[in-house]
């Protein structure tokens, strides 16, 4: 039963991924990302990472798809995406090479799995029950301890993205005096 | 304590970054703002130089390793950064309320290079790797020209996007057969992982983001393109300092995965690399044949610079690695030096073409013989470092017996002569355009920082033993740690 | 079930990334663009968890935090880019017709 509801979902997130690439309407695109996003987030719970699916869904379609949308919005891209790509030889070669890539290494991790040599899977649930801690009080605890390094490195940069967006967004005058509010001028 | 000492360069980069940030928040001047970073760079200089001989880890051990060979490169990036910052004065081609801005943003991108080069666990290198490129993509933003700037911010942030998720992905598999982030676990799970053809995989994908900070083929577009539509500082900014932290990872990578005796499957990899240094270096020398862009034409040598030190980078042997890192100091300080005069002769241009050279003998003795030296340096003419240095790169890839290899980048060099040369005989021939017949005036701190860079350049293409040693002592702690 | 969902969601993992990849080379409208990153971003993301879910550890849930992060960093610098070229071209198209050519 898991398993039909597991290829249902793999369905979806196939369909999906190939509505972003194939629609022509970037807002719609986006909705498809955001099924893509939600759909991932399904997977997650499936194998049994509660924490990741739950930021899935709140830092990539609660947060990042909102501001896309918004930006989307907000500059009203209302022209269609222009994907002439089966007139374009180069894009149809760089499709083929794509595909190519995509099956070797579907080849590639067939064999790998076959040939046996992947570590033995221990279920993560069986992980988590043993060691009598949840899952969000391991990570945490991983987060200061092994990965500290990374953890600071996230820090100073969300405080270069904040500045940067501001500094960027920020507009002036000839004299470089800010301009709080004005009509953006067409 | 002793932790803290160790990452002092990064955290005083840090901090004086910070202090920047509080200076633009009190609203200080365009003046003291950059007087503060610019102490701040010397700092982090200083700070480089205390922490030259240390070894230890100051995190949870194997994430972030402090040796000979991170030390140098630091201390190399902070030199940078203040030969930089020297030219950040107040730039006229940056929309001037961005004139205050520009330091800050280059104290942390600096900062995240300069953890770049210390970092031994995969997701660290991606976040360093992040964070030296956000930063930038803001600052060609803000260029005085809207709409250059923000074409050129578009297309070099999309690239840099795309190359860094590639490397995520690389990592990704990495991480999936050998169970870890750390490089250390991985290197010790070599040999099992050696004989996995995913593993060649995930590490070429891996590389890709390294090989687009570094340009190298077929993640060059970007290099031209992105040189053109930078404020000229920031330009030189991408040219000379994030350069050094991608050669130093890569040849981290290298030295984890291909001086394994149990690789067998390292001759993959060196396939691959041989063909994208052929690639690159032949691309990059033809197309700067025909450009008209000062900057452009930079651009380009770049790409081909980058193929001449993956030529040594395959040899997978300390010797390589010794070269390169000789060649990387010598081939910043020349970088420098043409983009400094860039710098100067695009002053209140928004372009720098090569016509705009013309007749820079008579407009300022200083900065035609400082081209002369820089350019000197870029073709691999004695006495500069640039003969040397390709020396030792093209000897590195011999002594492995790649004489084909070695033959076509030596031929390439050849062909370089010709735009080099061109871009001479326009300072020193033609009579300058009659808008810009002014002389020209380099600030006494620019005078000063040339002086030194063409002395590094003059002083170890006369003698090299002092840098080799040190790169060759670099490389031995590199090589002890896997 | 472990065994074959592992398998499949490598395949999925290399599906979303090649579509990603299609997008980056197929769309012209640098949000597409952006968004076809992103979902390369989404696909690395899938592979590390169900690695670690093989391996068996956590530390995937970890790595996809800090990819997140910076995925959400990424929106955010990148559309403040967007928006400054939108202010002074009115359209979002990257293509040969720009400024910059090669």
């Amino acid at each position: 039963m898991a398993l039909v509801i597991y290829y249902v979902l793999f369905g979806i997130t196939v369909l999906f991924a190939l509505g972003v690439l194939f629609n022509r309407n970037t807002v719609r695109s986006a909705i498809c990302l955001v099924g893509v996003m939600a759909a991932l987030a399904v997977n997650y719970l499936i194998m049994r990472q509660e924490f990741v699916a739950f930021i899935q869904i709140v830092v990539y379609t609660g947060a990042i798809m909102v501001l896309f949308l918004f930006v989307i919005m907000l500059l009203n891209l209302r022209e269609p995406e222009v994907m002439p790509w089966y007139l374009r030889k180069a894009r149809f070669w760089g499709g083929a090479l794509s595909l190519v890539f995509f099956f070797t290494l579907a080849l590639a991790v067939q064999v790998w799995t076959v040939s046996g040599v992947t570590p033995g899977a221990i279920e993560n649930e069986a992980f988590i029950k043993e060691s009598g801690t949840p899952e969000v009080i391991l990570l945490s605890t991983l987060m200061i301890t092994k990965y500290v390094a990374p953890f600071i490195l996230t820090s100073i940069l969300l405080l270069v993205a904040v500045i940067g967006a501001i500094v960027m967004a920020k507009r002036y005058d000839e004299d470089g005096q800010e301009i709080i509010s004005e009509e953006e001028v067409s | 304590m002793a932790n803290v000492l160790l990452i002092l360069p990064e955290l005083t980069i840090f901090l004086a970054a910070i202090l920047v940030f509080k200076c633009l928040i009190l609203g200080l001047s365009v003046l003291h703002v950059w007087r503060v970073a610019f102490a701040g760079s010397l700092l982090g200089l200083g700070a480089c130089l205390i922490t030259l001989g240390m070894t230890g880890e100051p995190f949870h051990p194997g994430i972030y390793r402090v040796d000979l060979f991170s030390q140098l490169m630091k201390t190399v990036i902070a030199a940078a950064l203040v030969l930089v910052l020297v030219l950040s004065d107040s730039p006229p081609v940056m929309r001037r309320d961005a004139w205050r801005e520009l330091p800050f943003f280059l104290l942390l991108s600096s900062a995240g290079l300069m953890m770049m080069t210390s970092a031994t666990e995969l997701i660290t290198l991606y976040l360093a790797l992040e964070l030296s490129a956000f930063p930038v993509y803001a600052l060609i933003v803000l260029h005085r020209d809207r709409r250059m700037g923000s074409e050129g911010a578009t297309k070099y942030m999309l690239q840099g996007m795309v190359a860094s998720a590639v490397t995520l992905y690389g990592m990704s598999f990495i991480f999936g057969l050998s169970g870890t982030t750390y490089l250390s676990e991985i290197a010790a799970a070599l040999p099992e992982l050696g004989s996995q053809p995913l593993f060649w995989v995930g590490l070429l994908l891996l590389l890709a983001g390294f090989l687009f900070k570094l340009a190298l083929f077929p993640f060059h577009f970007w290099a031209p393109d992105t040189y053109f539509s930078s404020p000229h500082p920031v330009a030189t900014f991408i040219a000379t300092v994030s350069k050094v932290a991608a050669i130093a990872v890569l040849c981290r990578m290298v030295a984890v995965a291909g001086w394994n005796e149990a690789s067998i499957d390292g001759e993959t990899l060196r396939i691959v690399l041989i063909v994208l240094a052929v690639a690159a270096m032949t691309l990059g020398n033809l197309a700067a044949l025909v450009q008209k862009d000062f900057k452009r034409l930079l651009g380009y040598s770049a790409i081909a610079h980058a193929g001449y030190i993956v030529v040594a980078l395959q040899a997978f042997s300390s010797l390589g690695h010794t070269a390169i890192v000789f060649y990387t100091i010598g081939y910043l300080a020349m970088t420098w030096i043409c983009f400094m005069v860039a710098c100067e002769v695009g002053r209140n241009r928004d372009t720098v073409p090569v016509s705009a050279l013309a007749g820079l003998w008579q407009r300022s003795p200083m900065l035609a013989l400082c081209l002369l030296i820089g350019i000197f340096g870029l073709t691999g003419l004695p006495p500069t470092v640039g003969f040397i240095g390709k020396w030792f790169l093209f000897s590195a890839a011999l002594e492995d017996g790649q004489f084909l290899l070695v033959l076509i980048a030596a031929l390439n060099s050849a062909v370089a002569v010709y735009y080099y040369m061109r871009v001479l005989r326009v300072a020193y021939l033609l009579e300058p355009a009659k808008e810009d017949t002014g002389i020209l005036a380099p600030s006494p701190l620019v005078v000063t920082g040339a002086m030194v860079a063409c002395l590094v350049v003059l002083w170890m293409g006369v003698a090299p033993n002092y840098f080799w040693e040190i790169a060759a002592e670099a490389i031995v702690a590199l090589g002890a740690t896997y | 079930m472990g065994e074959s969902i592992f398998e499949a969601n490598l395949i999925l993992s290399l599906f979303l990334f090649t579509v990603g990849i299609l997008g980056v080379m197929w769309k012209r409208n640098a949000i597409s663009l952006f968004m076809s990153v992103e979902l390369m971003l989404n696909a690395a993301n899938l592979a590390f968890v169900t690695f670690a879910f093989q391996h068996g550890i956590i530390d995937g849930g970890i790595l996809v935090l800090f990819i997140m992060t910076v995925a959400a960093a990424e929106a955010g610098v990148g559309l403040a880019i967007f928006i400054a070229l939108f202010r002074v071209r009115r359209h979002l198209r990257v293509d040969e017709h720009d400024m910059l050519h090669g």
